[in-house]
Formats: C-alpha cells, structure tokens, sequence
C-alpha cells in the first residue's frame, strides 16, 4: 500500500515545513532588567522560605494574578512559585475548601453553604478583597462609535429576549441621534459558574422585579431556553463577541478594555448615564464601603461588601469585588507564603500594578483595612 | 474474574507442553495477570463510575433526571437542583446523526472509488492523506473549527436569513464531527470493499455490466455489513467526542429542532463542568452522565463489532476470526445479501447501453469528487493552521514558561520591537515584559506521555503475549472482547476514572480500591500458577483451577477488607497527614489515564503481529527443547518486535494530542515541571484554553503550539510509515 520513497518525499516535506516555521524572524534578545522597576510606591516583601503552592479560580483576576505571581516570584527571589490557573470563582472555592488550593480566588463571597462546609473542612475562612472591577455590557456593532447607553431594565430586557431588535424604540430613546442597525440583537451568556454572571444578575435583580422573578441571582442564573449563546469563561464570552457581530454580552471592565471593545454606559441608581473606569469604580465602592451589609453572603464575613446599584452621581452601577479566600489557619512555610504574598498584592505597589491593569485599586482605607485582617491570619510553624 | 468451564486453552496444533520449570510458571501467571488485570481494570472503571453515579441515580425521579433537560445544579433560589439530562443526549444523538448522515455517504463513495476505480497511485496518496486527517488531535480540530468553519457556517446562515450564532451551535458541531469520522468510514469501509472476492467482480464485469454497475450491484451489496460496521463504529467516536464539540456547540442546555440551534453534549458538559462542581450531587450527576454515554457507545461498539464477525465469517473473504461479540439479530440479517445475484436479480446487461455508459461517467465522477471532499478538509485544517501558526513560531515558545499575558497594546509594541522599530515593552510597573512560552507545557505533555507509555506498554506487551499464546480459550476471548470495548470507551469517561480514583481521593482511599482488584487477581493468579507447578500437563486450563481460583479471589478481597483497619493504621502510621489528604491535580492521574487508553492500541496491535509470526517458527522452537516462555522471548517477540513499535508509536501519536482526560486530571501549571506528581502543565491544554482567550498574545502562541502539535503527530505518522509500511489507520483502530 505504501511507498517509502513517497512517505519519505512526505517526512523531509514535512521536516521542511517545521524548519522553516521554526526559523526565527529576528532572534532578539529582550532586555534584562533585575533591579528595581521604575517609579511608584515599594513594599518591600520580608524573607521567605521556598515554597511551592497552588491556586486556582475567578478568571476575571487571573490577568493581575499572573503578573503579582511573576513579579513575587523575582522579590522572594526566586523562592516563592505560586501557580495560578483560572478555573472559575466556583472552582477557586472548592478547590480551597478541599485544600488542593493554598487559596482560592472569588468574585463572590462564600455563601453559607460553602462556608459550613469549608468550617468543617478546616475551620473559618478569611476574605480578602483584591481588586474592584466592573462588569459592562460588551457589543460588537459596526458602524455605531459613539458608547450605547443602557439601563437596568433595558439589559434586563435585552438579557430575557423581550427586546431583540438594534433599533427596538426603548433603546432608541436612550440613545437620541444614534443611527442604530436593523439588526438581531445575540445575547452571549457564560456556561459556566461565574461571579461576573452573580454580579450582572445581582444588579438586574435590584432594579427589575420581573427580572428578579424570572432569573434571579446566581452565579449560573436560568436564562431564558433558546435565547443567545453561551460561551465558557470570560475569555470565550469576549473572543465571541469579537467575531459576531450584534451579539452582546457581559464581561469585565478589563477585558473589555484590554480589548478596546465597545461597550456601554449604564444609567446608574441616581439616573445619570455613567461609563466605567476607574473614578466611577472607586466612586461605588467609596459609596458602599460604610455601610453594614445585610443580604448574604455579603454579611456573613468581614471586608465584604455588595457595590452593585450604589448611590452618587458618579457611581458605576455594575461593580463588584473579587476576593481571595484562605482558612484562617495557616501553617508552615507555605502558610506563611500565601499571607505575604496577599499583603503584598493588596499593599499600594501591588494595586498600582492592578491600576495599570485596568482594575480598580482598593481605596486607601480598605487597603488598611485588609492588611490588618492579614495580620489577624493564624500562622503555625 | 471468572469464566465458563473451558476446553484446553491450546490451539490444536501446539506441541504438548513441555516440562513446568518455575520460571516459566512465573513467566505464564505474569502474562495471564497482565491479561486479567485488564479485565480488572474495565471493571473497575465500570464499578467506580456506578458506586460514584449512583446517589444521582437512585433520586433520578426526584431529579427528574431523563424526564426533562432542565439542568439547574444551583438554583437561585436555594430550591432542590435539577438535573435533566435530556437535552445533553439530544444535542448528544443530533450531532452524531448530523456527522453521519454527511460522513456515511461521503466515506463510502471515496472507499469505493478508492477501491474500485483509482489508479494505485491516486489510491497511494489519499491512502496517506486519509491517514493523516485521522491523526489530527481533536482540540486541533475544534480550534479550527472555531475560527474558519464557524465563520464559514455563519456566513451560510446569513444567506438564508438565520439568526446570528457566530456560526457556532449543532450543525457546526455537527459538521466537525463529520470531518472527524469520515476517515475511519473510510478506511474502513475501504477494507471491506477489498474484501469482496474478485471473482465476483469480474463475474459482473464479463456480463457486460459497467465499473458503477459493479460497485452499485456487486461490491457495495457485498460489503454492506462491513460498512454498517464501519458506521456503528465511527458513531462510537462521534458520540464520545468532547473537545472538539465544546468548542463549537454553544454550551446550551437546550432542545432546540431548528437547524441554527444552539445545544451541548453530555462529554462537552462534563468537561466545562466537573471541575468546579462543588455539591456532592451534582458531581454525582455529571458522573451520571459518563455513564450514559458509556453505555451508549458500549453498545454501538458491540452492535458493530457483532456485524464485523458476521462479515468475516461470510462465505470466501478471510479466514474466520475469533468471534467477539454476542450474534444479534439484525447482524445475521443485515449479513445475508452476501449473494449479490439472489438479492438484485440477474445482471443489468437489459439497460440500454449508452445510458448505463453516461451513468458510469457520472458516477465516477461523483465518486472522485467525494473522496475529494474527503480529504480537502486536510489541506484546510493543515493549510490554516500553518498560515496563522507558522510565524507565531519562534524560539520563546520553546524556551519560555508560561507567562503574564501581554496586553494587545504590549504585544504590538513586542512585535514591532522584533523588527527593530520600537523600544521593547515594559510592564504596569516598568519593568521589561516577560513574553511567555510553552515550553514548560510542551514538557509537561512529554513527561505526562512518557510516564503513560512506561505504564502501559509492560501491561499492553504482557497481555498480548497471553492473548497470543492462550489464543482462543475462554478467558482469553473475554479479555480480548474487553480491551477492544476498552478501545471505545470515550476519553473523557477515561478521564473521569482517573479523576474519582487519583485527584479527588485520597491515598487511603485509592489504596482500598486497588486493594481491592489486586488481592482478588493475586488470589486467581496465585492458585493457577500452583496448579501448573503441580500438575503442569493439564495445569492452570483444568475447570477445577479455575473454579478453585475464583474462590481464591473471592476469599482474597475477603482478606483485604478483614484486614482494611489494619492497613489504615498502617498508611496512617506511614504516610502520616497526606494519607487521608486529597491528592489534587497531579501529573500521574493524567499518564494513568492515558495509560488507559493507549493499553487497547498496544494490545492489540502486538497480539495482531505476534499472530502473524509462523507456526512453523514457533514448531521449530518447540523442537529444539525451547519452552514457551523462551520461545516467546527469543522467538515470537523479535520476530513481530517491528510490528509492536509501530503499535507503540501508533498509541503515542493517539494520546500526544489527547486534551479531555488531562482536563480533568493534570491541573496545568505556569512552572517548568519538575515531577509528575504535582500540577504540570500539558500542550493541548494550552491550545484549548489560549485559543479561546481575548489577548492577541496567547491566541498566536495557541496558533503556534498547534503548529508544534500537529507537526509532531504528523511527523510520528509518516515516521511510522517509514518504518512499518503499513496503513496506519488500519491498525490502529481498536476494532
């Protein structure tokens, strides 16, 4: 059946074409640069011992994760790997609750169920607050520059398929002089379990009741059966809007800013039609930090509070905190690895970082507020 | 294991056994306990997905788990989930029959035209391109698949006016599946057609009747059973598919007639979902889930493998195989028109002859041009890839770990900077970027593989020896039926075992489960060696050792569970705190898992070639005073050695692209890996989630490991060709 000469012809083909595609176009060497990076504040990070951990959750932080776990790994030099792969808020929980993780990255806090079982696993969980993000409504629609405004109840609308249409007439009057396509609108939803769909549903609930009833909040909320698409993680939700146009979806502020994709502004609780960045972010948690939290789960543990529909005039309605969750219990070098690292990434070098990143940096007072909570960590030789 | 009472194990013709020394009783219970372990290991593996299935199973009511497809494993409102699973079997049958109904008909016109009507050389090439498309991992595919047919699909809806779905969803998913089976149709069904004996065909010829006449009345009549055969089997793969599917379905859990719809599958909903399912039961449910679709490709499998035997105990076409499969009714009627004339009546020599001839000339066309679809996928996929990886190829994808991603802004700058035309990019804080590579996944992916071939060849090698020299007794046939059912299991209920067994358990409880398997073949084994040492002429065949032995094996698990506390003390003493501590993502779960499914490959590859080694060698051997154990050393084994490295690489170049079994074991790393017994990082897994990711960055280095990927599949095909010279698909299928 077979010719060696021809598999032969086929193999140096083939050995060619490896050849060829592994010729480098120009092998440069990057720059090395150990010192200390440019300006903005220092932290300096105390001697640690070598430690290898694991950790794994929310995708919407593991942009900045990547970059504090390489920039830790050179100020411990070397000593301190920690390997984090975004695998969902839901695995970051579960994954620490069953200590395969040394902690655990969330977009939500730990509802009372998990937090029972993680008190039975290996006692009480600390929270962390890492970084503040948005959530927005990501769209691909040629031809129209000018940012879309939208309203709660409008996503909500959009969201449940009881508006299907670019140019249906509610999103028209929010958006006078706009020339809006004739168009199917394509609702993109997440398939997997996500604290950017808990913080989306979350918003949609406090200001629709039909929404409320129909949905609900959840990290995997029921969406209308045949309405739009689903996509897995973050990453596949923004990579499927890219390529369709009309479609829409919710993702976070940095992934769609990191993108330079469209998305829009939202009216927030005070009627004003805001966009998200950074000031808008800031402002809804500086709005929401006083007050006493009363809904679960954000009352069941310290540092957590709920952003989303915050009061002020400047305040982006969409917003949410993503947390880093550990047993309050730490042993060993390894315990003491994590703890650090987290002051670090939560001290002002850090969140300068995550700033330059797209996400927005703790408020000062809560970056106190966390490092005290660290301290409070227990740490077993 | 047991097995019915049972005639001498030796084929007639063997030389009477020659004296039992104990090392070639050792040498014969090695090979008998390799066999048998693989019975041990189906039926773990069975045991393992019922035990874990079984508290969704039993609440199935409650669940209302195959009465509805609502699939709520966290309702809102804190109410009882749901876990309807109906709409993952629709979207499960939908996107088979879609792929069938296009591959079936495509695959058998090109295995026609192949057989029939091309010339040797055309026959060589596609022979050769067939193969390659069925060495193409399928996260290659579905990558492809994402980014050129769902495009390609989409573009098509907007012709008629349907909704816009990126072009991804059933059909797409569909489409993908087609382009993945078709080549086993192929080959396949290629194989039967050059079963149908000549005289046949030229019967038909010397009548007057045409090429297509022969191929429509004669050869494809004649080979029907076999291309049902052909269909059950790739329907088997088409069902068990996981990455490919996931990638383009829409991850909907809906049941949705529309052509444009949207869906998933049961092996696409377990891989997105089992990892972060937290609730017992919903866990237990997705477990569930394997277990349908195991069952369900099970019995395609049996349902095919039955045809096969039929087809080849039919008049004139080969010597008859060993039988595998029970007979079922339909293959005894779907076998009967072996007879071509009793079925269709006398030749066609009544029509016209002019309109038969233009009918001949249409139909060879139409045939070439299928087979021309068949393989224009090739170039696509090949093509595509290679324009869009090629250059995403340079030196840090190998030399560089997996690192930050650079933001499309840093990327470009990168980019720029390696035409000499800009400063090189600097991080949030000022610091040079690092740009990462894939170089700790692709050696991840080497040690995950190489620790699955040092698994699996010892136990593959040694369970072919015994299938090879036990031939056709029953225990032997049992576990010969066995391992090819092993063969078709999907990789995902594979990597669901390897899961329940070595990440989320924990040493104490693995310890018990192999405990368990290994004291009962230990007890069988033990009491047929003692058999042959004392009675080595009738030995370990007699009714009586083997009745003896399964009470041995039954008293053996017995003995393990009275002494279970013990060996708790025991591990607990010994391993301290990790005894009872979860394992986690590890390297080992994922190489067991491959292990798993390279086992089948290399079995029977290797029983295949030693079959082939001539008796008259094996007499010879027998007549110099050799003894089994060093006839089959010195003799059988170097004579088929080609054949069973080619079996070897066949199951390397299968598994080197693997993705779903790893999804749910080996955990993926940022690090250079140092051990496969922590987190390590894998190629395709690297694919699978860069290719889907927004930053430019990591989408060319998915672009590019897929390059690296489909190089070294395809490199280890054509090097296979080289050395062995045979077609490759044809071995390697595990029927």
């Amino acid at each position: 059946m077979t010719s060696p000469r021809l598999s032969l012809a086929a193999a140096l083909v083939a050995a060619a074409a490896l050849l060829l595609a592994l010729q480098p176009g120009c092998a440069k060497t990057p720059p090395t640069d150990t010192g200390p990076a440019g300006d903005g504040p220092k932290v300096e990070v105390p001697a640690l011992e070598k430690a290898d951990l694991n950790a794994h959750g929310s995708t919407f932080v593991e942009p900045i994760m990547k970059l504090w776990t390489e920039e830790f790994l050179g100020k411990t030099g070397d000593k301190v790997r920690i390997n984090y792969q975004g695998g969902g808020s839901g695995a970051g929980v579960t994954n620490m609750t069953n200590k395969l993780s040394a902690f655990g990255c969330s977009d939500l806090p730990m509802n009372k169920k998990q937090s029972d079982a993680a008190e039975a696993a290996g006692g009480p969980v600390a929270h962390v607050p890492l970084v503040i993000g948005a959530v927005v409504p990501m769209y691909k629609l040629d031809g129209v520059d000018k940012p879309l405004v939208f309203s709660g109840p409008l996503l909500a609308d959009i969201f449940t398929g009881k508006v299907t249409r670019w140019n249906d007439p509610k999103l028209a009057a929010l958006n006078p002089g706009v020339a809006l396509p004739d168009l199917d609108i394509q609702p993109v939803f997440r398939s997997d379990p996500s604290g950017t769909a808990a913080i989306f549903s979350d918003y949609l609930c406090k200001v629709d009741d039909g929404f409320r009833a129909a949905v609900g909040t959840s990290t995997t909320p029921v969406w209308p059966k045949g309405l739009g698409t689903a996509q897995n993680k973050t990453d596949g939700v923004a990579g499927y809007i890219d390529r369709s146009p009309g479609s829409i979806g919710f993702v976070e502020l940095t992934f769609a800013l990191d993108k330079k994709a469209k998305f829009g502004a939202v009216v927030n609780a005070a009627g004003k039609p805001v966009l998200a960045d950074a000031a808008s972010i800031t402002a809804a948690a500086a709005a929401s930090l006083g007050q006493k939290q009363t809904a679960e789960p954000y009352s069941l543990h310290e540092l957590t509070y709920n952003l989303t529909n915050a009061a002020g005039d400047g305040s982006y309605p969409i917003s949410g905190m993503s947390f880093a969750v550990l047993y309050q219990k730490q042993a060993g070098a390894k315990g003491r690895a994590v703890v650090e690292f987290l002051k670090w990434a939560t001290s002002a070098e850090g969140q300068k970082m995550s700033a330059a990143r797209n996400y927005a940096p703790l408020p000062d007072d809560l970056q106190k507020l966390v490092k005290a909570r660290l301290d409070g960590v227990e740490l077993t030789p | 294991m047991t097995a019915p009472a049972a005639p001498p194990t030796d084929p007639p013709a063997a030389p009477p056994r020659p004296r039992s020394a104990l090392p070639e009783v050792v040498f014969q219970g090695l090979t008998r306990a390799a066999g048998l372990s693989v019975l041990v290991l189906v039926g773990g593996l069975v045991l393992v997905l019922l035990v874990q299935a079984w508290p969704a199973l039993s609440r199935a009511g409650e669940y209302r788990m195959f009465t509805s497809s609502d699939w709520v494993p966290k309702p809102a409102d804190g109410s009882a989930p749901r876990f309807g699973v109906l709409a993952f079997i629709y979207g499960t049958v939908v996107t088979s029959v879609i792929a069938m109904l296009i591959a079936v008909p495509l695959g058998v016109a090109s295995a026609a035209y192949l057989s029939e009507i091309a010339r040797p050389r055309t026959r060589k090439v596609a022979a050769f391109l067939i193969e390659l498309l069925a060495a193409i991992p399928s996260v290659v595919y579905g990558f492809w698949g994402l980014f050129f047919l769902a495009p390609v699909v989409q573009a098509a809806f907007n012709l008629v006016g349907g909704p816009n779905t990126g072009g991804n969803g059933v059909l797409s998913a569909g489409l993908i599946l087609a382009i993945m089976v078709l080549p086993y149709i192929t080959a396949i069904s290629y194989d039967v057609c050059q079963a149908v004996p000549r005289s046949q065909r030229e019967g038909s010829l010397a009548l007057g009747a045409t090429r297509w006449q022969t191929i429509r009345n004669v050869v494809l009549p004649y080979a029907r059973p076999g291309i049902i055969a052909a269909s059950f089997l790739a329907l088997g793969r088409a069902l068990g598919e996981t990455m490919a599917v996931t990638m383009l379905i829409g991850n909907q859990a809906v049941i949705d007639p529309s052509p444009f719809a949207l869906g998933d599958s049961i092996a696409s909903r377990i891989a997105n979902q089992l990892n972060e399912a937290d609730a017992p039961e919903f866990r237990s449910a997705l477990i569930a889930l394997a277990l349908v679709l195991m069952a369900t490709t099970a019995a395609f499998n049996v349902l095919a493998r039955a045809l096969l035997t039929r087809l080849n105990r039919g008049p004139k076409v080969r010597p008859a195989r060993p039988s595998g499969g029970p007979v079922t009714a339909a293959s005894v009627t779907a076998a009967r028109p072996a007879d071509p004339t009793l079925v269709n009546g006398p030749p066609p020599a009544a029509r016209p002859r002019n309109n038969a001839q233009v009918w001949d000339k249409v139909m060879t066309r139409v045939l070439a041009g299928s087979l021309l679809a068949t393989v224009i996928p090739l170039f696509l996929i090949l093509g595509y890839i290679t324009v869009r990886g090629a250059g995403a190829v340079g030196p840090s994808l190998f030399t560089e770990r997996s690192g930050p991603p650079l933001d499309d802004a840093q990327y470009g700058q990168y980019q720029k900077w390696q035409q000499g035309e800009a400063e090189y990019p600097r991080n949030q804080i000022g610091r040079p970027v690092r740009r990462g590579g894939l170089g700790n996944a692709m050696l991840g992916s080497l040690m995950i593989v190489g620790a699955a071939t040092a698994l699996a060849v010892p136990l593959g090698l040694l369970a072919a020896i015994y299938l090879a020299e036990a031939r056709k007794s029953p225990t032997a046939n049992v576990v010969r039926f066995v391992t090819e059912q092993l063969g078709g299991v999907p990789s995902i209920v594979i990597g669901i075992f390897a899961y329940v067994l070595l990440v989320n358990s924990t040493l104490q409880a693995t310890a018990h489960i192999v405990g368990y398997g290994a004291s009962a073949l230990a007890g069988y084994v033990l009491v047929l060696l003692a058999a042959a040492l004392i009675d080595p002429k009738a030995g370990a065949s007699s009714p009586a050792a083997r009745a003896l032995g399964t009470l041995a094996a039954v008293l053996a698990a017995g003995a393990w569970y009275a002494a279970s506390g013990a060996v708790d003390r025991a591990g607990a003493a010994a391993f301290g705190p990790s005894w009872t501590a979860q394992f986690g993502f590890n390297g080992w779960a994922g190489a067991f898992a491959l292990a798993v499914m390279m086992i089948p490959i290399i079995v029977r590859s290797a029983e295949e070639s030693m079959k082939l080694v001539p008796e008259s060698i094996r007499q010879a051997s027998y007549a110099l005073g050799g003894s089994r154990m060093q006839t089959t050393l010195r003799v059988v084994l170097p004579a088929s050695l080609p054949a069973v490295v080619t079996g070897i690489f066949l199951a390397v170049g299968r598994i080197a692209g693997e993705t779903a079994p790893l999804l749910l074991t080996a955990g993926g790393s940022d690090f250079w890996p140092s051990s496969p017994s922590s987190q390590t990082p894998y190629l395709p897994g690297s694919i699978f989630s860069y290719s889907r990711s927004q930053f430019a960055d990591w989408r060319d280095q998915a672009w590019g490991a897929a390059v690296v990927l489909l190089s070294v599949v395809m490199l280890l095909n054509v090097g296979i060709r080289l050395v062995a010279g045979k077609r490759v698909v044809a071995a390697s299928r595990a029927d």
